[in-house]
């Protein structure tokens, strides 16, 4: 629910996005359309605060005078596994707020990247294209030219 | 004073007959209505001729029906004499690699039909139907041969006519030229309307890898800034048993205070180094 509520939101259009993709009077285009993974931007996200300095030392400062009369018998990291397991307890908020935020970033980079993939292979056979419709052009402006150019080899392996 | 000669390779010895300048010129819009028309204007008198002609032949078809058959039969017509200008066309260049026996067929087809309709015409005089188109037996004043002589000029020479303009017209490497241009002008655009898409797609991947990068660095320092504080209160705490300790001589309470490791901020990392990740991942680098 978060992960849709965040993409909603990330997803929301800009200045950019609103500009009209197709004029009306029927002449090109200046922008071209805009895929949705073009319109994502950063996502903020909030990490959790930071735990209170002067109630955490309240608190160290309670347990420590609870401590009056065995503090001689005792040794000064006493109540150090103590706070370390509320060192403990802070980090794994923020590992759980990280792994969630991640995973809401990988899904709109997997998206992106299949769309990097798609444009790759597309850009490739478009450029095979031309450098074919190239070739011919090339050889038939040649045999017009009265060039010989030998049928079946690459116009630009001749020359 | 020294002359140069022009080098023997930039002139060819024999300029191929499909590029001839008359032949790349082709021929003015206006001239190629003109021909058009009368072409056109040459096939209806050839369906009219067709259609008296089938009216003798088959007295009991319907007037639809013969205007269909005449039509279809003049197309026919056109289609062999335009087949023949082409034949003709391919054979002027000594490149002809189709084959004899079509070609040959094509020419019998053609002078069949119009012998078929010349005979038919001369012959048919018998036949009286209700047309009112010219030549036909209702309204007849002239001798039969002489029609039937004339429907066969009209026929040849409106085929005479196509086999000029098709032989003329028909240059297959010229066609192809041109439509090669347009084809490569359009490929163009589309290079690089997909090389942009392919840019802007690797600046989508580039934008997540920051966000990933940013969320890292969060992460850090968000845990160093956890760790310290609890180290300050771990020292908080031996300073508060050292001020309550009773007895002095214990002094070596704060000694073992944590001292947090900081983690080494990693290095800002420059636009570049995602754009070049994202091409490793699209497998263009």
């Amino acid at each position: 629910m978060r992960l849709l509520h965040l993409r909603r939101r990330t997803a929301s259009l800009t200045w950019h996005d609103k500009i009209p993709a197709q004029r009306k009077d029927g002449r090109a285009r200046r922008y071209m359309h805009t895929p949705e993974a073009d319109r994502w931007r950063p996502m903020p996200f909030s990490m959790p605060p930071a735990p209170e300095r002067n109630a955490v030392l309240q608190r160290v400062q309670q347990i420590t005078e609870s401590l009056a009369g065995a503090i001689d018998e005792g040794s000064g990291a006493a109540l150090d596994r103590l706070i370390e397991s509320w060192v403990a307890a802070w980090i794994a908020t923020i590992e759980t707020d990280y792994t969630e935020h991640c995973a809401v970033i990988n899904v709109h980079r997997s998206q992106a990247a299949q769309w990097l993939a798609h444009s790759t292979f597309t850009a490739r056979h478009e450029s095979e294209e031309l450098d074919r419709i190239r070739d011919a052009y090339l050889a038939c402006r040649a045999r017009l030219a009265g060039e010989q150019v030998e049928p079946g080899l690459p116009y630009a392996e001749q020359v | 004073m020294t002359h140069e000669t022009p080098r023997a390779e930039t002139i060819p010895a024999k300029r191929p007959s499909w590029a001839a300048p008359h032949l790349l010129a082709g021929r003015g819009r206006a001239g190629f209505v003109v021909a058009g028309l009368l072409v056109l204007a040459g096939a209806l008198t050839d369906t009219v001729a067709f259609k008296n002609t089938l009216e003798l032949a088959l007295p009991q078809v319907s007037q639809t029906l013969a205007w269909l058959m005449a039509a279809g039969a003049t197309s026919m017509a056109l289609i062999a004499a335009a087949s023949l200008g082409i034949a003709l066309a391919t054979h002027r260049q000594g490149a002809y690699g189709g084959s004899k026996l079509a070609v040959v067929s094509t020419t019998v087809v053609w002078i069949g039909l119009g012998l078929a309709m010349f005979l038919i015409r001369w012959l048919g005089t018998g036949a009286s139907t209700a047309s009112d188109t010219f030549g036909s037996s209702t309204a007849s004043a002239h001798p039969t041969p002489l029609v039937a002589l004339f429907f066969a000029a009209i026929y040849l020479i409106s085929g005479a006519c196509t086999v000029f303009e098709a032989e003329r017209l028909y240059n297959p490497e010229y066609f192809a030229f041109v439509r090669l241009a347009q084809q490569y002008r359009r490929q163009i655009q589309q290079v690089a309307r997909a090389e942009a898409t392919l840019d802007r797609a690797r600046s989508a991947v580039d934008h997540h890898d920051g966000e990933l990068d940013r969320e890292d660095h969060r992460r850090l320092t968000a845990i160093t800034e956890r760790k310290a504080l609890g180290a300050e209160a771990a020292n908080y705490a031996r300073i508060l048993m050292a001020s309550m300790l009773q007895d002095p001589a214990k002094t070596s309470l704060t000694d073992t205070g944590p001292t947090p490791q900081m983690p080494i901020p990693p290095p800002p990392e420059s636009p570049q180094a995602g754009h070049d990740r994202a091409e490793v991942e699209s497998g263009v680098a």
